[in-house]
């Protein structure tokens, strides 16, 4: 028999167990936390704002796998992607029913909203390509589609990832939270390390390196580019965002948390002699 | 014969909280907060009855409660107290709703309140001098958030025209600007520099003048508490929420409209007027219907449903200008 918590033989399993009470944390906590009337004020709202915040956050951490291995040259990470994605798709669809919920279930309203705001359209395609992944994830499909098949379907995961990061970013919660820029910037990395890996071969160290400065330079003007072309605070004011980067008034900036995650990851690579598991071919 | 025509912004007897229930309501959030010290699995819904209570020390506490005016009440029930206080939009502590603990670090003393601009003469006084001026009254008025949530909630405090009278502004002054405090070492959202702190709003002055302008400096038959913008805040139930400035230190009266925060930030989906209006879309969500905060979803209406008292206001305004939003 196995089960979230074992291995494949049916081995118990510390390190998918702790992952699958992990995915079911926050759903266990916005429960006890209906119960004790804390989401009374705006149960809906609520939960369309903690749900889509934890299926992105899943989400990424799925595509972070296959980097994260790599680097900290811990291959058992792979037996957890498929919980992880399967996470993702629960909170969506709590995100999407509870978006629903909040429209009253007026059917027409929902797909007038979902279909012509452009944030909203953005998601939607996200969870419409999260659906077939999510159906053709238990081990029966992987065998019916054939391995290569198989994977070229669930690499439609990198767009999913696109397309929610964007969703995010759009939404401008009058205006933009850290965390979206946070994210868009761990994107550009997962997926520049990726992009390495396939198109020029193992990232080693330098070209490590290379991507922290990549994702840290983006971070910064993926935020700046944001406030630049969706607020109407203008440029003086954008210069100003810019300039949070540098010189400490605001403390920790979206760029700062991206930097030091990469970077301490680039250490721990080094440190283990690696940033080399990753081979041609294997993004 | 006498027909009595209900309008559309009266609350039916029924629907005002029972006197003897306000009364006790200090009693009852003790009794929450014994619950709170009682309880080992106490939530955290408790700890925000807690928060709500009156502010403690504070020296405006004998002024409330005050007798509740009965020309303006809501149609609708009241918000309960612990919910009005623990779902606050108050950037200079955050963006997100839950911000009553943050917004504790909000000095309210010493408090000066300036006036200034196109007046007779220009004047700073202390908040409780102020105040202690002023006519005192409670409304229950509607509150509807531009993010398609409202609540009902009894202010007190006192017309604002009440205020301009005593600023005495010169006949060409045309609008009212109001200022939020600016220090950041009590409002860690002032930290993020390139936002153009500090919180700005206006009002022209014939909407100043109007009846429904209401400066709050209560709430629930006590003083604010920080979360609601203490200890000095405007109430305009007819415009969204983010149109009723917090913490205000600052009158100027001026004949420029003054450009608001939210304006200078996002000028393609927040303007000068504001006003509620269920037929004008927000660029991102539709504004027709609204969450009522503790439950339920009802029809936005137009003016908030106080066209009766501003309507008039906006009769033959250049048609460039754009009202609703």
């Amino acid at each position: 028999m196995t089960a979230p918590w074992t291995e494949r033989n049916g081995d118990f399993s510390a390190l998918k167990a702790i992952t699958f009470a992990g995915v079911l944390a926050p759903g266990v906590y916005f429960t006890v936390r209906y119960f004790q009337g804390a989401l009374d004020a705006s149960l809906w709202q609520i939960l369309v704002r903690e749900s889509g915040l934890w299926a992105i956050r899943f989400l990424m951490l799925t595509l972070a796998i296959t980097p994260l291995k790599a680097i900290l040259a811990w291959p058992q990470l792979t037996t957890l992607r498929r919980m992880l994605g399967v996470a993702a798709l629960g909170y969506t669809s709590v995100h999407l029913l509870a978006f629903s919920a909040d429209l009253t279930f007026d059917l027409g309203a929902i797909a007038a909203e979902l279909a012509f705001r452009f944030y909203l359209a953005v998601g939607t395609i996200a969870f419409l390509i999260m659906v077939p992944l999510g159906l053709t994830s238990t081990d029966a499909m992987v065998k019916r589609l054939g391995g290569p098949r198989w994977k070229r379907l669930h690499q439609m995961a990198y767009v999913i990832g696109f397309l929610s990061v964007l969703h995010f970013f759009l939404l401008l919660l009058k205006l933009i939270t850290p965390e979206a820029t946070i994210w868009a910037g761990l994107f550009v990395w997962m997926m520049a390390y990726r992009g390495l890996a396939f198109w020029v071969g193992r990232p080693g160290k330098w070209w490590g390196l290379g991507l922290v400065a990549v994702a840290t330079v983006s971070t910064m003007l993926l935020e700046a580019g944001f406030f630049l072309f969706l607020s109407t605070l203008g440029t003086d004011r954008v210069f100003l965002i810019l300039s949070a980067n540098w010189n400490g008034q605001a403390g920790l900036r979206p760029s700062w948390i991206v930097a030091m995650l990469v970077l301490s990851l680039w250490i721990i690579g080094i440190a283990r002699g690696d940033y080399k598991a990753m081979v041609r071919g294997r993004a | 014969m006498l027909i009595k025509k209900t309008r559309s912004w009266e609350l039916p007897e029924s629907a005002v909280t029972p006197e003897s229930v306000f009364k006790d309501r200090r009693k009852i959030l003790k009794g929450l907060a014994g619950g709170t010290i009682l309880g080992a699995a106490a939530g955290p819904l408790m700890a925000g009855g807690a928060v709500a209570a009156a502010p403690e020390n504070d020296p405006s506490s004998h002024l409330y409660p005050v007798a509740r005016n009965p020309l303006y009440t809501a149609q609708r029930e009241m918000t309960p107290e612990g919910i009005a206080a623990t779902y606050n939009n108050f950037y200079e502590y955050g963006s997100h709703k839950e911000i009553y603990e943050l917004a504790q670090q909000l000095r309210t003393r010493p408090w000066d309140v300036k006036i200034d601009g196109m007046v007779d003469k220009e004047f700073t006084i202390g908040f409780d001098d102020l105040v202690a001026q002023m006519p005192l009254e409670e409304r229950v008025y509607r509150h509807r958030c531009v993010e398609r949530w409202s609540m009902v909630v009894p202010w007190s405090g006192f017309p604002l025209s009440a205020l301009v009278n005593l600023a005495k502004p010169k006949n060409d002054a045309k609008y009212i600007k109001m200022v939020t405090f600016l220090d950041k070492s009590m409002a860690p959202g002032q930290k993020e520099f390139w936002w153009p702190w500090a919180y700005t709003e206006g009002l022209t002055m014939e909407e100043a003048m109007n009846d429904l302008s209401f400066i709050a400096t209560g709430i629930y038959g006590h003083p604010l508490p920080a979360q609601h913008g203490a200890p000095i805040r405007l109430a305009v139930p007819w415009k969204y929420g983010f149109k009723a400035v917090k913490s205000i230190v600052q009158f100027t009266f001026t004949d420029e409209r003054p450009t608001t925060f939210w304006e200078a930030s996002n000028a393609n989906e927040y303007g000068f007027w504001a006003n509620v209006n269920p037929d004008v879309r927000h660029p991102r969500w539709s504004q027709s219907e609204e969450r009522v905060l503790g439950g339920g979803t009802v029809p936005t209406q137009i003016y908030n449903g106080y066209g009766e008292f501003v309507a008039d206001l906006y009769k033959g305004m250049d048609k460039t200008e754009r009202l609703f939003m």
